[in-house]
């Protein structure tokens, strides 16, 4: 069953995943071997990725890179468990979403947010300047409001339909591998996508055109 | 808000905004800290001494897959063996009951003639219905009071050889459980007026004894002794009730004896009365039967 689940998954690949999987497959493996150092490799891959979807579902920096730490800690310890039936990215962001879910879910009544800073980029870039013509100081504060009404409105949102938007929309993966990550059907991730969405549409409507 | 909205034209959707969350990253001293953190959490957790625990959960853990169906299998043994064990106990309690009755009644047998090779329970169902206190359904205490009421109702000895030897097998007897049974029956086939010529005949001859018994009831001495004997009961707890300063009357339920009577009657006159006996029960001053 498993197997069958895991060839399936790697049909379903794109041949740059499949390669990236690979890659770190045998990665794994050397770590496995008793390469202790290798497993810096896997780490300074994927530690800004793992950061950035933990960030996004617990809006604090502090937490975000503790538990980014805590996750990578248990990555090494349980790496020998690793059969390779999924791919190693699939692996490590289902124990740090995990880790990151028992989280929230001990400190629900405890919500403190600090913010990351906003780097510029060129996608990032175009989306400010069609909202507002701002520039210098004004337009910081306009990024620094946008920021807070943007985690407002992703706090609102239930941790399961938050973890579905964060994967989607801010991590670039696909349904399968959020399904996969998640623990349900591509269907559940579809509808927890779609009601997220409506929910933050209604919450963002001042900034929608 | 109306001023962005009329300064802007371009398309924002939810999507984009959340693109915009991308753009969120830390400095990168930050991940200098990081890494160093990390290391010393990563050595941290080398040499920290797990609990002695950790090994067989983890061992468990590799078998998860297993947790359901030898959860279940758990659950149904110990829900079979906690069932088994308690019938095994009810049946074990009900045999001993019938084997200590069943020896007793063998040794009656010795002199009345059943045959003593029948099974306990057979000997139960046979001896049993010869006995004249079984005919009490209520509960006769143990007192002069009683056993006077009794000697009254019931005829003269005829038998002083079969008095004689129920006397010796009570003295043989060791079962202490029947002890007072068999005391109270020596006492009274030893005084005088006592023993009826119908159970005489139905303890030396147990063939048919069946037949006889209920014509016994029908015709009159268990009629009249269960009554007698139940308003002995009566009186006793009434002098009792006065010992212990009870001010008012106390008036027993007129219908009692006359229910206890008739029950007693409409069980003995169904065909094979003696298997609808539920429960033979000696204790120190009473004996009663249970349909």
């Amino acid at each position: 069953m498993a197997f069958t689940k895991a060839i399936s998954k790697t049909l379903v690949m794109t041949p740059e995943r499949q390669q990236e999987a690979d890659t770190d497959r045998e990665v794994v493996r050397q770590v496995q071997a008793g390469d202790v150092a290798a497993f810096d490799k896997l780490m300074l891959k994927y530690r800004e990725r793992i950061y950035s979807v933990i960030y996004n579902l617990c809006a604090n920096r502090e937490d975000a890179a503790d538990l980014t730490q805590a996750t990578f800690i248990k990555t090494f310890q349980s790496i020998n468990r690793f059969q390779g039936q999924s791919s190693f990215f699939t692996w490590l962001y289902r124990i740090g979403v995990n880790a990151t879910l028992t989280h929230l879910r001990k400190n629900r009544l405890r919500t403190f947010f600090s913010f990351e800073q906003f780097t510029e980029e060129e996608k990032s870039s175009e989306i400010i300047d069609a909202l507002t013509d701002k520039t210098g100081a004004d337009r910081e504060t306009f990024v620094k409001e946008l920021q807070e009404k943007l985690n407002e409105a992703l706090q609102k949102l239930s941790i399961k339909h938050r973890t579905v938007v964060t994967l989607f929309e801010i991590d670039g993966l696909g349904h399968d591998e959020i399904a996969e990550i998640v623990g349900c059907s591509v269907g559940t991730v579809r509808s927890r996508l779609h009601y997220a969405k409506q929910l933050l549409q209604a919450e963002l409507q001042p900034y929608l055109r | 808000m109306s001023d962005r909205r009329s300064q802007t034209s371009s398309h924002v959707s939810v999507e984009d905004l959340l693109h915009v969350k991308r753009a969120e990253r830390p400095p990168p001293e930050f991940w200098a800290k990081f890494e160093s953190e990390l290391r010393q959490r990563q050595l941290a957790a080398l040499v920290e001494r797990r609990s002695w625990w950790h090994g067989p959960v983890a061992a468990f853990n590799r078998f998860g897959w297993l947790r359901l169906p030898v959860g279940a299998m758990a659950v149904l043994a110990v829900t079979v063996v906690s069932i088994r064990h308690y019938s095994s106990t009810d049946r074990m309690r009900d045999d001993s009951y019938g084997v200590v009755v069943g020896n007793k009644l063998a040794l009656l047998s010795k002199t009345s003639g059943i045959s003593a090779e029948s099974k306990p329970t057979e000997n139960v169902r046979a001896v049993a219905p010869s006995q004249p206190v079984m005919l009490r359904e209520e509960t006769v205490p143990k007192s002069r009071d009683a056993n006077r009421v009794v000697s009254e109702v019931l005829p003269p000895p005829q038998d002083a050889g079969l008095i004689q030897q129920v006397a010796e097998l009570d003295d043989s007897a060791g079962s202490p459980v029947f002890e007072p049974l068999a005391e109270s029956l020596a006492t009274r086939f030893r005084s005088p007026g006592v023993v009826d010529p119908v159970l005489l005949e139905a303890t030396v001859h147990p063939v048919g004894f069946e037949e006889r018994s209920i014509s016994m009831l029908r015709s009159h001495s268990a009629a009249e002794v269960l009554p007698t004997a139940v308003a002995a009961t009566e009186q006793r707890r009434s002098r009792l009730l006065a010992d212990l300063g009870f001010a008012g009357t106390y008036a027993a339920e007129p219908s009692a004896p006359e229910h206890a009577k008739r029950s007693v009657i409409r069980h003995l006159a169904e065909d094979g009365w003696d298997r609808s006996i539920s429960r033979l029960e000696a204790e120190a001053d009473r004996f009663s039967i249970r349909f």
